[in-house]
């Protein structure tokens, strides 16, 4: 109880550093779960496709093929200055750029079909496919019902009919992954890198001053055995990170009341709880094997992005190299993001798989706990 | 003495191991990260594919049969569009919930399509198959009405006309994630920043031991902040050399074949950097502050450059575009942008010279702010 009490003590001397860790870091999570929410590379809204069509004839028929277009597609204006095209395809702001060229109408009546439409695009974009392929069918069905005896202004009028046809589409949800991805799933994806890093540098600091000679040789000779030492710094971290992670959840309950208050995010909580268990336990062995508290922040930087990075936190894991999903099942943040993923659509009951992912963070929990105990059992004996 | 000077505080500078870790090896290790992350998005999202689909004949249909039949070949690039499976209803269902099959169409009296989720594939089979129901209903129409003209029509719907001309902005391949490249690069150029400051905090009298014994040495002045900056200099130098060696050659990320522009913009951007941190170092706030000030300036300046949300370049294009002119980070990853989307090279020049402007500019503000410094007796 008295290293409890002393722990916190120390941690409340800290506490300044820690506020501003904590503010930085939420700040973080909120912006990046908000950037994950509106542009999930994963999932295509309708597979509506931003395109920009640059009317240069203003014929009846280049506003025909607008209109058409309009009805398919999500069309964006851009800046007239072809320079700037560039950047909107680069950054993906447009999809699909599509230049109607003057005398268009007149091309087409004199079947004279060289320099009517320009497109510009991605190179090996497969979604402008299908802008292109929609412009294309529409300028086809009006040659046609020319070919077929119509007069032009008929033919237009036909070729906008047709293009109502529409293919009847059934959703058959065997899958189950046609489901409303909720907000909170956005915000505890983003919660293993904010986790590690915040623990590791308001924590860390408090646990290495433990390890400094004259702390150590005065415990060392007090009643306080070992055990009773390093059950005293473990409980106190517990407490301190359940504190982090009430606080973090007070914040995700203020930001998206909405999604909050289901069953999933009982589960969310309890998988978050066994992470933390495990940050607990890394920030307890980096305390150990750093010397110094300012090389806590490139401890905190390296693991916290690499894990995540590998792990599926910042890119969704159907994304990542399949070699590199393969080894990242190595690391706790692996089994973290399985449940995560799975409460993306949850359906009610959680797998026996997700239960199992929070099992093995646990047990990796305690093999690094296990670690940081052999290290210092092991300096005591050298130092003895 | 400016070689003594340069010498000891190159050496000195090398053994600060937080400033070498944030200079020479974050950004090497933040690169690892993206290389691992992003190396496989353009190929499974921007990259066409072909599309595998379960086709159910209720009722057979020969025309449909042979369309499906030449959409299954190859095109001139290798790639089908489709890979049609014929089966049975149920067995179409079963490989369109394993994900084997991205939609089922349906052929009675007319066709349909049922799909499992909705997506960019499941969009171009309906697309397929709004283009055959339309030119079907051309052809119905012809029949009923003009009999007379059906051959033409049949030999203008399958002459292959293209109406479209295909044009390129461009000859680079336009991945989107090289910009988080170019976002890194510049962070890193600004990270230099951190060796700035520290020289500056080291020479101020106020602030560092360092400090002290500089200002009561038996040396001029700007022979210190000279010999200080080039040492500071040539590490930054030192990093961005290693972190482009593991960029274009361990990595091999493709930035063009521009290797000259890209060391200059790595040189004014390392100037900037240094010059940066030195101007920050130099202001008369605590250590810790300076310190501060310094990551917050050199990440919010990375972070409106796209380091974390690639898109807000081009936002802020078009909202408040005069940041886009200013912003350091911003400026050195338009200019690799440039180097890579552009034939010429005037919107390079205009980053690099402004640039060059910001860093002249910082540095000599920071020398005065250096420099001739009294400090009260007492």
């Amino acid at each position: 109880m008295q290293v409890y009490r002393t722990f916190f003590k120390m941690l409340m001397r800290n506490i300044a550093s820690g506020l501003l860790y904590l503010g930085i870091f939420i700040i973080i999570s909120l912006t990046v779960a908000k950037n994950s929410e509106s542009n999930d590379f994963t999932t295509f809204n309708n597979a509506i496709l931003d395109i920009s069509v640059i009317d240069r004839d203003n014929s009846t028929l280049s506003k025909a093929l607008y209109d058409y277009l309009d009805d398919c597609q999500n069309i964006i204006s851009i800046d007239s200055d072809e320079k700037k095209w560039a950047d909107e395809l680069f950054y993906r702001t447009v999809d699909y750029i599509l230049v109607i060229e003057e005398g268009f109408e007149e091309h087409v009546r004199d079947e004279n079909y060289d320099n009517l439409l320009t497109s510009y695009s991605a190179p090996d974009s497969n979604t402008s496919y299908i802008a292109q392929s929609q412009t294309e069918s529409f300028v086809q069905n009006v040659c046609l019902y020319l070919e077929a005896g119509y007069d032009y202004e008929q033919a237009a009028l036909k070729a906008g009919e047709i293009s109502q046809i529409t293919a009847d589409v059934q959703i058959s949800n065997g899958s189950g992954t046609d489901a409303e991805v909720s907000s909170v799933s956005y915000f505890f994806t983003f919660l293993p890198y904010v986790l590690i890093c915040m623990l590791i540098n308001s924590l860390g600091a408090t646990l290495m001053a433990w390890n400094r000679p004259e702390i150590k040789a005065r415990t060392a000779v007090s009643g306080t055995g070992l055990t009773a030492r390093n059950a005293g710094i473990i409980a106190a971290m517990t407490v301190y990170s359940l504190v982090i992670v009430g606080i973090f959840i007070i914040v995700c309950i203020f930001s998206y009341r909405k999604d909050f208050f289901s069953e999933s995010t009982i589960y969310y909580g309890i998988n978050g709880l066994c992470y933390m268990f495990v940050c607990i336990a890394i920030t307890f062995l980096v305390a150990q094997l750093s010397k110094r508290v300012s090389a806590l922040s490139m401890w905190s930087n390296v693991i916290g992005l690499s894990t995540s990075f590998l792990c599926g936190v910042f890119v969704t894991r159907q994304l990542l190299p399949d070699k590199v999903v393969a080894f990242s099942k190595c690391l706790p943040t692996y089994w973290y993001i399985n449940v995560t993923e799975e409460l993306k659509y949850f359906s009610g009951t959680l797998s026996r798989e997700a239960w199992i992912s929070m099992g093995v963070q646990l047990l990796f929990a305690a093999a690094i706990f296990a670690v940081s105990l052999v290290i210092i059992k092991n300096r005591q004996q050298k130092n003895a | 003495m400016f070689g003594h000077l340069y010498k000891y505080r190159l050496k000195s500078l090398l053994r600060t191991k937080e400033d070498i870790f944030w200079c020479m090896f974050f950004p090497i290790i933040l690169c690892t990260c993206f290389f691992v992350a992003f190396s496989g998005i353009n190929e499974k999202t921007n990259v066409f594919h072909t599309i595998p689909v379960a086709v159910v004949y209720q009722q057979d249909n020969e025309i449909f049969r042979t369309v499906m039949d030449t959409l299954s070949q190859s095109d001139s690039q290798g790639e089908a569009f489709m890979d049609v499976t014929e089966t049975d209803a149920g067995n179409a269902l079963l490989l369109l919930h394993e994900g084997k099959a991205d939609a089922v169409i349906t052929v009675d009296s007319s066709v349909s399509m049922t799909v499992a989720e909705e997506g960019i594939n499941q969009t171009a089979v309906k697309n397929f198959l709004e283009q055959y129901l339309q030119k079907s209903a051309v052809i119905e129409d012809a029949v009923k009405n003009n009999p007379e003209r059906l051959t033409g029509l049949m030999q203008n719907l399958f002459s292959g006309q293209d109406y479209i001309t295909e044009a390129s902005l461009t000859d680079s391949s336009m991945d989107e994630m090289s910009s988080y490249y170019f976002s890194l690069i510049a962070m890193a150029a600004l990270f230099g920043g951190f060796l700035g400051n520290t020289i500056a905090r080291q020479m101020n009298a106020n602030i560092t031991n360092e400090g002290m014994r500089k200002t009561v040495a038996p040396v001029r002045r700007h022979t210190i902040i000279a010999a200080e900056f080039l040492a500071a200099y040539t590490i930054q130098l030192m990093s961005m050399a290693l972190l482009m060696f593991y960029i274009l050659c361990v990595l091999q990320i493709d930035m063009g074949n521009q290797a000259g522009y890209i060391a200059l913009t790595c040189v004014v951007g390392s100037l900037a950097g240094v010059a940066g941190g030195m101007f920050t170092g130099s202001l008369p706030v605590r250590e810790n502050l300076q310190i501060a000030i310094y990551l917050v300036y050199s990440l919010i300046s990375s972070f409106l450059a796209g380091l974390m949300v690639h898109p807000i370049k081009i936002w802020i294009e078009k909202k408040v575009p005069v940041i886009n002119r200013i912003n350091p980070a911003t400026l050195i990853q338009d200019a690799l942008y440039s180097l890579v989307i552009y034939d010429t090279r005037e919107r390079f020049f205009a980053n690099i010279i402004t640039l060059a402007v910001y860093a002249a500019a910082l540095c000599t503000l920071s020398c005065l702010m250096t420099r001739r410094k009294s400090y009260a007796s007492i």
